[in-house]
């Protein structure tokens, strides 16, 4: 399968893109810049009214602009209508022609740019064979699966050699294991065809495993852009540390004269890093060592004294709840190599390597909020968006 | 099989049992009376059917009625059409506001729409005084264009309806995505939303075209008896003449011309009835 039957990848440039719908004070999508490289897989990932499918809707020209432009390769396509813009899309309910064969609808884009019809047979044989369906060919979408659905979907948005390939939660209506499956697939698409993915998520599990770079948008604008090392490692904010896994909070301050992070009467050292703010510190819970005695606490670490709330074994790991001295709750992820039994009660070092620790920025509502509750905010309630960013 | 989804199923036929029963009694048995009473009365054969040929009347109004009906389902589908689908698109109040204009004139009794259509109509009525401001003398009382325009005002509900019921279960991402595909957004809809709305439109017309051929009060107080329709030329079998054989005769023929429409249009709609199950499960 080369490259040059379905496309080749497109860079995406997005500039100062803003949706404010009438009557509304919020904008929707408030100032947004990015750029996609050509062939890169890039994910718009962020909870529901972040403002990440608006964004998409305008790339592909569904939602019309405020201001802002979109660029693709050299082209602005900034007033196009969707027909014109020559991108591939997969939508979350697969919208395949349900009166059309799956043949039909895969040929439906070449026939609109009219494709002699020997390329077209050509061509959709070729599709076909990409998403493994050639038997499929001549059923109506209505008598296949839902992961054959959207795999016919997958081939039809790629068979005329769009410029790029937008995904909204194309796998959102599927259940979990046919999800990871099609992730398998979608990879492995992004593989072969080396076409410019963008693909919207509200699952970060999903993001993590898929993307070449992930966007993080939260209250209609980007937290942060980076590899999903990149964020899960050195987030930049607490709401991206919050959406992307699960971390221990510390609300206290840094002194960057003394290199050091002051948290109820604990001091820790804190090594300058690329972003030297003053916020929240958090530390992954894999990362955080247990020992009962203090003698074993590597001299380097941070550290402090937690009461054991309980211990769960989850085959791979323990997860270790634990209570801060303050009284707020953490947690530690402890290999089964190195677990021993903690009984709630137990008073135990809690400590990690300064490096594993990152000082991140709390928005301005102030310690324990979450970016979203910041004042720009307001399209989604609150509750919604801890609920997400708590799983 | 296990006998206990066996048992399960015989109440479920008692439950239709009595509306059967009504059928039969009520329907059945006098449409088979007048079938038989056609062939045998007064003599056995198909002295009725011959009469109905050569009388010069009766072929003229049934294919003035087939006339009749076919306008009124272009004519109510062209207005129905665009109707049913904003109706679709529409928001929730501008619905119920759209719905309930179609739905009033089911609210009214139909006399009462015919008599208006009447007042309209007559001479020096106001389509009239309409007309002559352009330096049109315009008659449609008991003409067969008045007619047809009142029947199209009559059953245009019956249009709308199915129409819509089948509009509003096609999946408007359909269009984002055909557009997306490289379609215009007229050959969005030409490709993809006119053939979904098929089964709509298949349903609407003959509902519309069955109801036009058996329309009495309408052409009864509108038209003429110099342009009557099937349903008066029975009317005047039954009532005046008292010939029960020739008007079952005409009945019978009526019936035929209904099934073979019927057996036409569902040898197409099937696979646009399947359509209609397939884009539910799109949902």
């Amino acid at each position: 399968m080369s490259t040059t039957t379905f496309g080749q990848g497109t860079r995406i440039e997005i500039s100062h893109l803003t949706k404010r719908y009438p009557g509304t004070v919020v904008p929707a999508v408030d100032d947004v810049s990015v750029t996609v490289a050509a062939g890169e897989f890039m994910t718009f990932l962020g909870p529901s009214g972040s403002g990440k499918t608006t964004t998409l809707n305008m790339v592909a020209g569904f939602t019309d602009i405020t201001s802002g432009r979109i660029v693709l390769g050299d082209e602005d396509v900034s007033g196009l209508p969707p027909h014109r813009r020559d991108l591939g899309m997969v939508f979350q309910q697969y919208a395949l022609f349900p009166h059309m064969t799956v043949e039909q609808n895969i040929a439906f884009p070449l026939k609109q740019r009219k494709t002699p019809a020997a390329e077209i047979t050509r061509r959709v044989a070729e599709a076909l064979e990409l998403v493994h369906l050639s038997e499929y060919g001549k059923r109506y979408p209505s008598a296949l699966s839902g992961g054959q659905q959207q795999r016919v979907a997958l081939a039809r948005a790629v068979v005329f050699a769009p410029r790029a390939l937008l995904l909204d939660e194309p796998l959102g209506a599927l259940d979990r294991k046919l999800r990871s499956t099609l992730q398998d697939e979608v990879r492995r698409m992004h593989r072969e065809l080396g076409l410019t993915f963008v693909f919207v998520t509200h699952d970060q599990e999903e993001a993590l495993a898929l993307s070449d770079r992930i966007a993080v948008f939260n209250a209609g604008g980007i937290e942060q852009v980076g590899t999903p090392e990149e964020l899960y490692l050195r987030p930049a904010t607490l709401f991206v540390a919050e959406f992307l896994g699960e971390s221990n909070v510390f609300h206290g301050t840094l002194d960057r004269a003394r290199r050091a992070y002051h948290w109820q009467g604990s001091t820790w050292s804190a090594p300058s890093a690329a972003s030297d703010v003053d916020g929240a510190l958090l530390v992954r819970p894999e990362r955080l060592q247990l020992n009962v005695d203090s003698a074993a606490v590597p001299a380097e670490h941070n550290g402090l004294s937690v009461r054991v709330v309980s211990d769960i074994f989850l085959g791979t790991h323990h997860k270790v709840e634990l209570r801060m001295p303050d009284g707020s709750t953490g947690s530690a992820m402890v290999p089964v190599s190195a677990a021993r039994d903690f009984r709630p009660g137990d008073l135990v070092h809690a400590s990690w390597a300064p490096e594993d620790q990152s000082v991140v920025a709390v928005p301005a509502g102030g310690p324990g909020d979450v970016p979203g509750a910041a004042p720009r905010d307001g399209l989604a309630p609150p509750a919604s968006r801890s609920a997400t960013a708590a799983h | 099989m296990p006998p206990r989804p066996a048992r399960r199923h015989v109440p479920r036929v008692l439950l239709f049992l009595p509306a059967l029963a009504l059928l039969a009694v009520a329907f059945g048995l006098p449409l088979l009376q007048i079938v038989l009473r056609s062939f045998t009365d007064p003599d056995v054969g198909l002295t009725n059917y011959t009469a109905m040929l050569d009388d010069g009347i009766t072929t003229t109004v049934i294919l003035r009625t087939l006339r009749v009906a076919v306008t009124v389902v272009v004519l109510a589908l062209l207005l129905a059409y665009p109707y049913a689908y904003v109706m679709s698109i529409a928001s929730p109040a501008g619905r119920a506001v759209l719905t309930t204009l179609v739905l009033l004139p089911f609210w009214t009794s139909l006399m009462a729409r015919n008599f208006a259509w009447l007042l309209l109509m007559q001479d020096g009525g106001p389509i009239q005084r309409f007309f002559s401001l352009f330096g049109l003398d315009v008659v449609l009382l008991g003409t067969t264009v008045g007619v047809t325009v009142a029947m199209t005002q009559v059953l245009l509900p019956f249009m709308v309806l199915p129409l819509y019921s089948s509009m509003q279960q096609i999946d408007r991402r359909l269009l984002q995505a055909a557009q997306s595909l490289g379609a215009k957004p007229r050959t969005a809809f030409r490709k993809i939303y006119l053939p979904l709305s098929a089964p709509g439109v298949v349903a609407g017309c003959t509902l519309v075209f069955i109801l036009s051929l058996g329309f009495y009060i309408t052409p009864a107080l509108l038209g003429s008896s110099q342009q009557s329709l099937v349903a008066q030329l029975l009317a005047i079998r039954t009532t005046a003449l008292l010939d029960f054989a020739g008007a079952g005769a005409l009945g019978t023929v009526l019936l035929v011309i209904t099934g073979l429409v019927l057996a036409v249009i569902g040898r197409f709609a099937r696979p646009a009835s399947s359509l209609a199950a397939a884009t539910g499960g799109v949902k």
